[in-house]
């Protein structure tokens, strides 16, 4: 039950969590440091 | 039974999502990738999220007493009032973890968001380290020590709370300690992410000493509440017993009192980075000790939770952040030597600099006699120090300190000028008046004689600095209170910072008038009967008892004066009889009459009295200490250059 309650929560985070990756801008570093 | 199970799946889904958050943010800063930081901040915010539902799962499995939850029978019980067993929440092992990972969770986000702002490279490495942190936690609750284990049966009422901890004191003591000790990770998060990513920056410095003043705050608060609720609950008439625990919150809060003063010399001189860096992680690290300390009982001490399974773990999490900060700090020691050396001689970053290293080596003190059990008991010989172990070796280096309050200050940046030592003569003048006034009343404590001079001339000092400011205002267009109020908003990181100096010499008087002149006697009165102790009569009057639904009491009633005081002897039936005090306390500026009724029979009452001369001198300088720091750091990140108005014509103050 707790496995099953925990995949469901990670499930209904995901699109939030790796939202970011899915309008991925092209360029790094926009913070002025250079990119290592 | 399914709150147990959701509270589960929560701890189980923040654990991959804290895990996520770590090797994302790791990944990001090493390539220096925004969306996969941002990825990493989202899977921490949604940790925080998932940690918030925990707890809202185990506050409601609390509140609705279901003892099929482990935690909810071990620490509560039907009679126990609803704010105490919301407070439950951290009166135990495994709920006072979630209640600490979630406080770092929150203000992990806060610290975080605030942080991309200035650089996302450096705060995905602040959150891989948060991340790691909390991960920490989360195994050990999901794995070793969960709040949400079932019993097998469910009982029909649970255990109770300890009797000591059925006080007000539960619910504010706790939740600010355990909120400063969690929060001790913030700056250190960021000054291990600084570190790695290279950035020892102005910018930097004052993001992690922002957050390291919250934490500062929080544990000032705790401390002082501690100290407080020690001296209204525990009824043997102190507040500070240097138990191990104790010790453990009060060294991160001395490494952190001298961070806050050094990083002023790094924003302004640029020197001591290595030093300042040194000493936030030396908080955390310090943090971590005192987490293991206190869960392993491998100390004996009154705060101790049980002999638990845990100890090994945190000593492993402990052994982790040695080697984690060790490693990054050598590697990065070649840049972080600077140029500039610090003025020798009385200058500001002078006094700053002996004030590090007094604080450090009072740190040092409480460190070798909190240890010494533990590293006597290798060699087979177990020796512990007591009282006067630290005030032997603190009572020194707290005469120091309190000169530099007095001193420090007033010193310029760089080096003095002709003429520095007139600013002397208030602190002086007030010293000597207060000595003279000790020494015509009486006083021959050597302690006191030296100390109490030394904490008006401090005071001395605030109140020249604040008059010099006011007079600065008389001297500016407009209203005087107009004038005096902008003044005070131009420069108020320098004015709190003296009213924390007024509030710490407050706790300073406090300290040693209670040290210096407290009086006890121990007497078994008959009704009508009087003792007298110091300049206070106190007459026994009789005794009642009353009853509560889960307590018996005897109440004393001794009259002071016009008041009654009314010391209690509680005593709990469903706890084996378990019995605690409650002192009745008569508090004025000047002393307390504290009464302890250690039993009564038919031939009388037995009651210790103490007379604690300025104990209230304590939290009224620990409520100024926190405010001072409020007003004067947290309202706005300070801009750079703000500092002394130019028309003061004297050396830059402290700020």
């Amino acid at each position: 039950m707790t496995w099953v309650l925990a995949t469901a929560l990670l499930v209904a985070a995901a699109p939030f969590v790796l939202w970011p990756l899915v309008v991925r801008r092209p360029e790094p570093g926009t913070d002025g440091e250079p990119p290592p | 039974m399914l709150l147990a199970e959701l509270g589960s799946a929560f701890l189980l889904a923040s654990l991959v999502l804290v895990s996520v958050s770590a090797v994302a943010g790791l990944l990001a800063g090493r390539r220096g990738d925004v969306p996969l930081a941002g990825v990493a901040r989202r899977a921490f915010y949604t940790a925080a999220l998932g940690l918030a539902g925990a707890s809202a799962a185990l506050l409601a499995a609390l509140l609705g007493r279901d003892f099929s939850v482990a935690y909810v029978f071990e620490h509560t019980d039907r009679a126990l009032s609803a704010p105490l067993t919301a407070a439950a929440f951290y009166g135990g092992q495994e709920g006072s973890l979630l209640y600490w990972s979630l406080l770092l969770a929150l203000m992990g986000s806060v610290s975080i968001g605030a942080g991309a702002l200035t650089s996302v490279r450096t705060t995905a490495y602040a959150t891989a380290v948060l991340g790691g942190i909390v991960a920490f936690f989360l195994v050990v609750m999901v794995f070793v020590a969960s709040p949400f284990a079932l019993l097998p049966t469910t009982p029909s009422d649970g255990l109770g709370l300890n009797p000591l901890l059925r006080d007000g004191g539960m619910l504010i003591h706790p939740p600010f300690l355990l909120a400063g000790y969690s929060a001790f990770a913030v700056p250190f998060a960021f000054a291990i992410a600084a570190l790695v990513a290279g950035r020892d920056d102005a910018a930097w410095v004052a993001h992690t000493r922002r957050y390291a003043l919250v934490a500062w705050g929080l544990q000032s608060v705790g401390l002082v509440l501690g100290m407080w609720w020690a001296y209204h609950v525990l009824g043997w008439g102190g507040y500070w017993g240097w138990d191990p625990v104790e010790n453990a919150a009060l060294m991160p809060w001395l490494a952190t009192t001298a961070y806050i003063h050094s990083a002023q010399v790094q924003e302004r001189r640029g020197t001591l980075r290595a030093w300042n860096f040194g000493l936030v992680i030396a908080a955390f690290l310090l943090t971590a000790l005192g987490t293991f300390l206190v869960r392993s009982g491998v100390l004996p001490s009154v705060h101790s939770f049980a002999v638990s399974p845990l100890g090994p773990w945190f000593f492993g999490f402990l052994v982790a952040a040695v080697a984690l900060s060790g490693g990054v700090l050598a590697w990065r020691s070649e840049r972080l030597r600077s140029s500039l050396a610090v003025e020798p001689g009385a200058s500001r970053e002078g006094a700053f600099l002996l004030q590090n290293v007094l604080l450090v080596a009072l740190t040092a003190a409480v460190l070798w006699g909190t240890l010494l059990p533990l590293v006597s008991g290798m060699t087979g010989r177990e020796l512990v120090v007591g009282a006067p172990y630290y005030e032997r070796a603190g009572t020194p280096l707290m005469v120091a300190l309190l000169a530099l309050l007095a001193v420090g200050p007033l010193l310029p940046w760089r080096r003095v000028r002709d003429g520095w030592l007139r600013l002397l003569r208030w602190p002086l003048a007030a010293a000597a008046a207060v000595l003279l006034a000790l020494l015509a009343a009486g006083v021959r404590q050597p302690g006191a004689l030296v100390a109490l001079p030394l904490v008006a001339a401090g005071l001395a000092t605030c109140a020249a600095e604040y008059g010099r400011g006011a007079a600065l205002a008389r001297r500016l267009d407009g209203a005087w209170p107009l004038a005096a109020w902008r003044v005070a908003a131009r420069n108020r990181r320098r004015y709190g910072a003296y009213l924390a100096h007024a509030g710490m010499l407050a706790v300073a008087a406090g300290l040693i008038g209670s040290h210096a002149w407290q009086q006890t006697r121990q007497v078994v009165l008959r009704p009508g009967q009087s003792v007298q102790v110091g300049s206070h009569t106190l007459t026994y009057e009789g005794i009642a008892s009353r009853s509560a639904s889960d307590h018996s009491a005897l109440v004393a009633r001794v009259r002071l004066g016009d008041e009654v005081l009314e010391p209690t002897r509680l005593t709990y039936p469903s706890l084996g009889g378990q019995a605690v005090t409650q002192p009745a306390i008569r508090s004025t500026p000047l002393d307390d009459v504290y009464v302890v009724l250690a039993g009564a029979d038919a031939g009388g009452a037995a009651l210790t009295v103490y007379v604690n001369p300025l104990v209230t001198w304590i939290w009224v300088g620990g409520a100024l200490l926190v405010a001072g720091v409020l007003l004067g750091n947290l309202v706005r990140p300070v801009a750079e250059g703000e500092r002394a108005p130019s028309g003061l014509g004297a050396p830059v103050a402290a700020r």
